[in-house]
């Protein structure tokens, strides 16, 4: 005879499967964090090439989710919004990063960016250079992680109920400003998220950028020169550090994403 | 003020075509028709907020058709409120003045819409903390607020509960009093039409059915659907149609029509309300519910249990006989069915539905398999063609 339960037989099982793929997730990184003695840790961080290599990390993330920022909003807008033929086509162009591995990534990028590629030969005549650079790292960062952003900002935008930008238009504002007023400041916080996901993603990057750029390095390249050169240990202090960031960026990233969810919870229109 | 030419819209699937459409300025036209009739598309045409495929929108002399939204000062109202939920109440209703007015005069105005509407304590509010009748109020002040030529409603009223939508109601007539604009007012409600509507228009399917005084159209349908649109419960096939002898109808004597119905119940009519050169096979009488009163027989003093249920009244009145088969009491009426014999013998009875008022029902002692005596006044029956699509 069976009984209504709160937690039903197949709810334990599913929790059980689902602990297992969680623990795969988070013992290897705890492990990774309790082997490094604070001793260890202070000894393999203060060390001014890992804070160069944070720091040029991070900027290049940032500067790549920027740009991204710049020419992939109003993609991800059209996209929430008209429909035109082949529109799948550029959607399916957009996630491409995503799903090439990303050391063909690096090699499709250096035939382009490379000193005789087709933007890197004319740009590096005016003196900027794709290769073994910060602009690589960019261009590598941003090619690998820009579906993040557009993807998370179409969607977005896609939920702002586009009637609302038809009644700010019978009101007298111009498509500009409609967007503006109206579109942007609801969609924020969608594309904030989106910003922040490219961000991370970008600064966890290895294998397109060690393709144009092996220097300067990267938090992650240097993690594999020194894996490469001695062993985990020696990587496992630097590992610890962007773990710890990579935890700080997710606080954030619920931080901008939970108060959303409330307010479209009990958010205003929305019928169709 | 309004008038559409040889309009047509497309929307995905649907299409809009109104060959013409005119409305007076500061007319208030009811635009009444079922779910995905088009009445959305139309009021978006209007706005600017849809372009058509062809024909022409005109404001008064001026030609909107390809003008953007933002220089035709509608006010547009929907459903479901579409208040922006980013912005205050306040700021909601001032968003249209920005490019109108100065900062203290969008305060001044705001402040006035809002005690015009009875919102003034909820300026500094946000929409998602509001309720429904509340937020339609929003919406409303926010419109009126750019002092639109032309107000397009859409079902305004139909996400409210009872009393407030009565409120409202109320106080859009009182608005389109004050303010004279023009108003296009969506909506499937047939109370909400006649209540507010100076014109009615009917959209069925993307097409313009019928357009007229509200009470007109509800006890003259121009063919069937808007008779079942507008609650005609009667509507009955007719058979043929037979000029001669007189009506009289409020004193008058006029020409009659004898309508035959399918199932060969016949049927006194005024020759206005038949029109003549149709085939009578595409042809409906249409009598409204309330109009017909109902008798039980026993009680009747001017009736009699044997009167032949073909027999009519050539005084004005149509007396056809029949058993009660249910009753379903309703909030002010209760909807009665009954079965009128058909003088064929053989051939179908006629339901006929009647609404009598609680208080009748009781008094009379109405009750399912009752005999009773039906009147039918002769300008209560209406011929009306089928409609165009298939029945």
């Amino acid at each position: 005879m069976s009984r209504i339960r709160l937690f039903s037989r197949m709810d334990w099982v599913f929790s059980l499967v689902g602990l297992l793929l969680l623990l795969f997730i988070l013992v290897p990184l705890v492990a990774t964090v309790f082997a490094v003695g604070p001793g260890e840790f202070k000894e393999g961080v203060a060390d001014k090439g890992v804070l160069n290599a944070l720091w040029i990390t991070f900027l290049a993330a940032f500067v790549a989710t920027v740009i991204a920022l710049v020419l992939g909003v109003p993609l991800a807008y059209l996209l929430a919004r008209k429909d035109f033929p082949g529109k799948t086509l550029v959607e399916g162009i957009i996630d491409l990063p995503v799903i090439i591995p990303h050391t063909a990534a690096g090699v499709a990028l250096l035939m382009v960016f490379g000193r005789m590629g087709l933007f890197g030969e004319p740009l590096a005549d005016a003196g900027l250079f794709f290769t073994e650079s910060f602009a690589g790292i960019v261009v590598a960062m941003l090619f690998v992680s820009l579906p993040f952003l557009v993807d998370t900002a179409r969607e977005t935008f896609a939920l702002v109920d586009r009637r609302l930008e038809g009644v700010a238009r019978t009101l007298g504002a111009s498509p500009w400003s409609a967007f503006r007023r109206v579109t942007l400041p609801l969609a924020w916080r969608g594309i904030v998220a989106g910003s922040l996901m490219m961000w991370a993603r970008g600064i966890s990057e290895f294998g397109a950028v060690v393709m144009l750029a092996y220097n300067p390095k990267t938090v992650a390249v240097l993690i594999y020169e020194r894996f490469v050169a001695f062993g985990p240990e020696a990587a496992a202090p630097i590992t610890t550090l962007l773990l710890v960031l990579a935890l700080v960026i997710l606080v954030l990233l619920r931080g901008v994403l939970l108060p959303r969810r409330r307010r479209e919870k009990s958010g205003d229109g929305g019928r169709r | 003020m309004i008038r559409l030419e040889a309009l047509r819209v497309r929307a995905g699937d649907f299409s809009l075509a109104i060959d013409d459409l005119s409305i007076a300025p500061g007319e208030y036209v009811m635009v009444l028709g079922p779910t995905a009739s088009g009445k959305t598309v139309l009021l978006e045409t209007i706005a600017g907020l849809r372009r058509p495929q062809a024909g022409r929108v005109w404001f008064g002399d001026r030609e909107v058709t390809s003008e953007a939204p933002e220089g035709r000062g509608t006010g547009l109202v929907y459903q479901d409120y579409a208040l922006f939920p980013h912005l205050t109440v306040a700021e909601n209703i001032s968003f249209g003045l920005t490019w109108r007015r100065s900062q203290r005069n969008q305060d001044s105005r705001v402040s006035e819409l809002a005690a015009m509407l009875g919102i003034g304590g909820l300026l500094k509010r946000y929409p998602e903390g509001l309720s429904g009748g509340e937020r339609q109020r929003v919406a409303l002040a926010r419109a009126l607020a750019i002092e639109p030529e032309v107000l397009l409603l859409d079902e305004p009223l139909s996400a409210l509960d009872g009393p407030t939508r009565t409120d409202l109601q109320r106080q859009l007539a009182q608005i389109h009093r004050d303010l004279g604009a023009t108003v296009m007012h969506v909506t499937h409600d047939l109370d909400e039409a006649l209540a507010l509507g100076d014109r009615m228009a009917v959209l069925m399917d993307g097409r313009l059915s019928q357009v007229g005084v509200p009470e007109y159209v509800t006890r003259h349908p121009a063919d069937t659907d808007v008779a079942r649109l507008v609650g005609l419960a009667n509507v009955f096939a007719v058979a043929s149609l037979t000029p001669g002898g007189r009506v009289s109808v409020g004193g008058s004597s006029n020409g009659g029509v004898l309508v035959r119905l399918a199932n060969g119940t016949e049927l006194l009519v005024e020759e206005s309300a038949a029109p003549a050169a149709r085939p009578a096979a595409s042809l409906y009488a249409a009598i409204p519910a309330e109009e017909i009163e109902l008798t039980p027989l026993e009680t009747a003093s001017g009736l009699t249990a044997g009167a032949s249920s073909e027999s009519g009244d050539r005084a004005g009145v149509n007396v056809i006989n029949g058993v009660t088969t249910s009753v379903r009491v309703q909030s002010v009426h209760a909807v009665i069915e009954v079965e009128a014999r058909s003088p064929v013998s053989g051939a179908a009875p006629l339901t006929v539905v009647v609404h009598v008022l609680r208080p009748e029902v009781e008094k009379m002692g109405i009750r399912p398999g009752l005999q009773v005596g039906l009147r039918i006044p002769v300008a209560a029956v209406h011929i009306c063609r089928a409609a165009s699509r298939a029945v």
